[in-house]
């Protein structure tokens, strides 16, 4: 085999060699995109779908001006929207499991007044006992975005009633169901239907809350629902929906709390792009170097 | 030295490409999110029990062939076997009467909530004569037959028996109905855990009474007995003897017991 021919060989195996690098960055990438710029703990990824492009155009001179990629002139970057909802535990995704109801409740005396059955982990709830649920619906990206928080709830086992009452407020004391005063029953958290905006890197705080008065005047009714429990699962469920996109409203910006700077903002993508793109550097160079050394030999 | 060029331009536009590719890569979305939380919780078990059965007191009694117990409403029709029977719809105690079943309390359930037991024992009476000297001897019907009734007289003893998860215990052997009121309000507790077993920690209370018909050997308490019965009938005593009911006597045997059991906050 001539040299020449050992060379043609070798540069179609760096070319093929790099290909291959570059589709297993680009997936990479694809990945570690969706866990970059992380400003929260508890980031979720956004759901890609198809559709129109959002972009931000870097060069507008007074404000960060968003618009959707009509041929705008200037230098255009691709934008990196983020919204992210959680407790202090979780973070959400399709039909996350949360603590809104417990399964134990202690009393003021920090005694535990109400318990499952041979530990198996249900969640109860009983005359008495109610718990506050804190949730955070944050914008984690760089644009601002408009969401919708709606609630549901129903019950299951029985057609009668439980008398669970809540009420719904979030950080600025605004309540969308119930009032400071007066807790509604838990069915109407089905009218729940709040929409709100988010500036870049802010967040909303949403409180529910839930009690099963422990005095509502109907003993015999809350017997009768504790001893149809023993026979039947009376089940209440509530579900918290939540759905943002971008959104253009120029008060969007200032919506939300925002919080404060702590620390580095260390960008995951940048380092790992610098990282690999030497790793790719020194591969090149010690194979130019090789072939330098094979010709001169 | 022109491959070299040609490879180092290669490798700076793979570069180039991956940086690109790797910027635009997970941004081509509509930025639509979605997310929702679920939770959901039954209703704590209660299906805690009290049943109360049986009676104390009744209007007829067996004769002692028959256990001289309650004859029930059988009396009219089998009135051959009751050796006190009441004349009219008044329930009776009398010497020699008794009740070997009596009222049974059963609390049972295991609730998942933490729950109080609450007995309340009122509208208390017992027949009772009162220790006093010179009391009418109405056995023998003799104006100078007199005797002294040296200690307070209960003739109606009762027993209260627990039966629950540590076997069964006597709280009160042939006692006053007033120890039995002690026994029960005594059963009243703070708390029971949740998810105990109701049967197993209280279980079930059995009060059952006797009036014995000749406890110490015959005659003891005859002159006793015989002075309640006459005082219940309205019979003249004799020697004339003023005695006041509710002090010196009652001629009434009474008791109402509430059980329940009730969650706790």
């Amino acid at each position: 085999m001539t040299a020449k021919k050992k060379s043609r060989i070798l540069g179609i195996v760096v070319i093929l060699l790099l290909l291959c690098e570059a589709a297993s960055l680009a997936v990479l990438f694809s990945q570690i995109s969706k866990y970059s710029e992380r400003e929260f703990t508890n980031i979720i990824p956004l759901t890609e779908s198809t559709g129109t492009t959002v972009v931000k155009v870097i060069n507008e001179p007074k404000n960060d001006v968003y618009a959707q990629n009509n041929g705008m002139n200037g230098i255009a970057q691709l934008a990196n929207p983020s919204f992210s909802a959680y407790d202090e535990k979780t973070v959400w995704q399709a039909e996350t499991d949360v603590e809104i109801f417990r399964i134990s409740y202690e009393n003021d005396e920090n005694k535990l007044t109400v318990k499952g059955q041979d530990n198996n982990g249900d969640k109860l709830i009983a005359p008495g006992t109610s718990n506050k649920y804190v949730f955070t619906l944050a914008n984690t990206g760089d644009v601002p975005l408009m969401y919708n928080l709606n609630m549901e709830s129903w019950i299951t086992g029985t057609d009668f009633n439980i008398p669970v009452e809540v009420r719904v407020w979030n950080h600025e004391n605004t309540y969308i169901s119930g009032s400071s005063s007066e807790k509604v029953p838990v069915l109407e958290l089905n009218n729940v239907n709040h929409d709100s905006i988010l500036g870049t890197g802010r967040y909303d705080v949403y409180t529910l809350e839930w009690e099963w008065p422990f005095e509502q005047g109907n003993d015999e009714f809350d017997t009768m629902l504790g001893n149809l429990a023993v026979e039947d699962d009376l089940e209440l469920h509530i579900r918290i929906n939540t759905t943002a996109s971008y959104s253009d409203d120029p008060d969007a910006e200032d919506s939300g709390i925002l919080p404060p700077k702590t620390g580095d903002r260390f960008n995951v993508k940048l380092y790992v792009i610098i990282i690999i793109s030497a790793i790719l550097i020194l591969i090149i160079s010690s194979l130019i170097k090789e072939r330098k050394s094979e010709e001169s030999a | 030295m022109k491959k070299n060029k040609s490879m180092r331009l290669a490798g700076g536009l793979m570069i180039a490409t991956m940086l690109s590719t790797s910027i635009v890569s997970g941004t081509y979305a509509k930025y639509v999110t979605s997310d929702n939380a679920d939770d959901s919780a039954r209703v704590a078990k209660f299906g805690v029990t009290v049943t109360a059965s049986g009676s104390l007191f009744d209007k007829t009694y067996m004769s002692v062939g028959g256990g001289n117990t309650p004859g029930g409403i059988t009396a009219d029709t089998d009135n051959t076997t009751l050796t006190v029977e009441s004349s009219n719809d008044n329930k009776l105690v009398a010497p020699g009467t008794k009740n070997t079943e009596g009222i049974t309390f059963a609390i049972a359930g295991t609730p998942e909530v933490d729950v109080k037991l609450d007995v309340v024992v009122d509208e208390v009476k017992e027949v009772f004569l009162n220790a006093k000297t010179d009391l009418p001897d109405m056995t023998t019907g003799k104006v100078d037959d007199k005797f002294d009734n040296t200690d307070d007289y209960y003739p109606v003893k009762f027993t209260l028996t627990q039966v629950n998860g540590d076997g069964t215990s006597t709280l009160v052997d042939g006692g006053k109905l007033s120890e039995v009121e002690t026994k029960l309000e005594g059963l009243t507790n703070n708390s029971i855990d949740a998810n105990l077993d109701l049967a197993s920690e209280i279980g079930t209370l059995n009060l059952t009474w006797e009036w014995d018909f000749d406890a110490k050997g015959a005659g003891t308490y005859d002159k006793q007995d015989t002075l309640l019965g006459d005082l219940a009938a309205g019979t003249t005593l004799v020697p004339a003897t003023t005695l006041i009911e509710d002090t010196d006597y009652c001629l009434n045997e009474a008791i109402k017991i509430s059980i329940s059991v009730t969650q706790l906050d």
